[in-house]
């Protein structure tokens, strides 16, 4: 009898707490998410199979000593894993767009809005009782506005590690959701006319000038903003590499292998914060809430601001592109090039949608840097 | 704390001024950085055009071994030339 009591002790079933249950559960969504509805697969994947494997009683996978202990300590904590994917999409982007027009840079701040705005909107959810968001909890989750997944990651570990897990999710769920969230307020805030309008085509880019952009943006990082440089400096070193032409290895590789090694371990980092004493709370809910604001009040400012920057300039402006500031590359911009194509199926905006959608990285990129230099 | 919520607002607000400011400011001066970097990229041409009429003035005794005539090859330099300005 003894040892069959023993043997009971030792399987998980005499260990499930309710709480493990329902994260084993919400880890299966995130599955499901990922692999019936394509929502970001490559990170929700990883990240639903984290929270399965951190719930198990008896296996401690997040205990230290655990595996997924050591990779949140060594890529997350760090800050290591966040910044080399920003390396690879720096690899990866193209400023041309941007180069050519680089007024699109104000659609990008204009975006980041939905960043502070949310900021403001968290602390007011003090108010509510039940919530008790710090200035540095707040800031964590009103980076999910910036819609880049890495910078938010970033962020929140350094500055509100135990509600990484929510803000991950909620980042990556939201940047997989702009195709439903963005055109209801692209169609609300402008009017057919504005939405036809048709832009000039951009001028050819030289190589110097795409090669001299990175060292540029990097200067102006080290000069005015450092708090930034991790991350602007990891996306410049992976631009850099990509444009001097130089080293299509070092480039190739991280915008492929690298950046996918990492975001295998990175998506299983953050599911290991999937912990129902961490997850199942007020706040998580307080944090779905707040980046879907943050996502509405980016796609709203840009546009604004879009329409702002047409009455001003002598080229017409279509004020679509100003949704794709809120970064999420490439989905924002492929979400105005579809709305515009509603309008008029012989208007493509991708191209100059490109811009503003670049700018947003760069925009958010710096938003955090501000809020890791005066809240961090 | 209402209070406490109320200076933690008044931050938030201060946070979303300083913030957007200094977004604005630092992106407004990278538009400056671009058009400064288009300027010289205008101003002092790349290598490669260079290049290219050295390949051009060289390479065109050759074309006249291959047969093409000397005029021929000098109207459409000159019509690729004035393509160029106008695009």
């Amino acid at each position: 009898m003894d040892k069959l009591t023993l043997l009971w002790q030792s399987t998980s079933l005499a260990h499930f707490e309710i709480g493990q249950v329902v994260m084993m559960a919400v880890g299966c969504l995130l599955l499901f998410l990922a692999i019936v509805k394509k929502f970001e697969p490559l990170l929700l994947l990883p990240i639903g199979f984290g929270a399965i494997l951190t719930n198990i009683p008896l296996a401690g996978f997040s205990d230290p000593g655990g595996l997924l202990y050591y990779i949140y300590h060594v890529g997350i904590e760090t800050g290591v894993f966040p910044l080399l994917i920003f390396m690879g999409v720096g690899a990866m982007t193209d400023f041309s767009a941007l180069i050519a027009n680089p007024r699109m840079l104000l659609l990008g701040a204009a975006a980041q809005f939905g960043i502070f705005g949310t900021l403001f909107g968290a602390i007011a959810l003090n108010l509510v009782p039940g919530f008790e968001f710090t200035l540095k909890d707040a800031s964590a989750i009103a980076i999910i506005g910036g819609a880049d997944g890495p910078t938010a990651i970033f962020l929140a570990s350094k500055l509100a590690p135990e509600l990484l897990g929510a803000i991950a999710v909620a980042a990556y769920s939201y940047m997989a959701l702009v195709p439903i969230i963005q055109p209801p307020i692209m169609r609300l805030l402008t009017t057919e006319d504005e939405r036809n309008i048709k832009m000039a085509q951009l001028r050819v880019v030289s190589k110097r000038e795409k090669i001299i952009f990175p060292l540029a943006v990097l200067l102006m990082t080290i000069l005015f903003l450092p708090s930034a440089t991790p991350l602007i400096g990891m996306f410049c070193l992976g631009n850099l590499m990509k444009e001097s032409g130089v080293v299509d290895r070092l480039s190739n590789t991280a915008q492929n292998e690298l950046i996918n090694i990492v975001t295998i371990f990175l998506g299983l980092a953050v599911g290991s914060k999937l912990s129902a004493d961490k997850f199942l709370t007020l706040e998580t809910l307080g944090i779905l809430g707040l980046g879907a604001i943050a996502f509405s009040i980016g796609t709203a400012a840009g546009i604004l601001m879009a329409k702002a920057l047409g009455k001003f300039s002598s080229e017409k402006i279509n004020p679509l592109i100003g949704a794709a500031g809120v970064s999420a590359v490439p989905m924002a911009a492929r979400v105005v090039n579809k709305v515009g194509l509603e309008t008029n199926p012989h208007n493509f905006l991708l191209m100059h949608a490109m811009g503003p959608n670049v700018a947003g990285v760069l925009g958010s990129a710096v938003a955090a840097g501000i809020l890791l230099a005066l809240v961090g | 704390m209402q209070p406490d919520v109320m200076s933690l607002l008044l931050e938030a607000g201060m946070l979303l001024l300083v913030g957007m400011s200094v977004v604005f400011l630092f992106l407004t001066l990278l538009i400056g950085a671009v058009n400064v970097i288009a300027w010289a990229s205008a101003k002092f041409p790349e290598e490669v055009p260079k290049s290219v009429n050295k390949a051009r003035s060289s390479s065109s005794p050759t074309t006249n071994q291959s047969g093409v005539p000397a005029p021929v090859v000098a109207a459409i330099s000159a019509a690729v030339e004035q393509y160029r300005r106008q695009h």
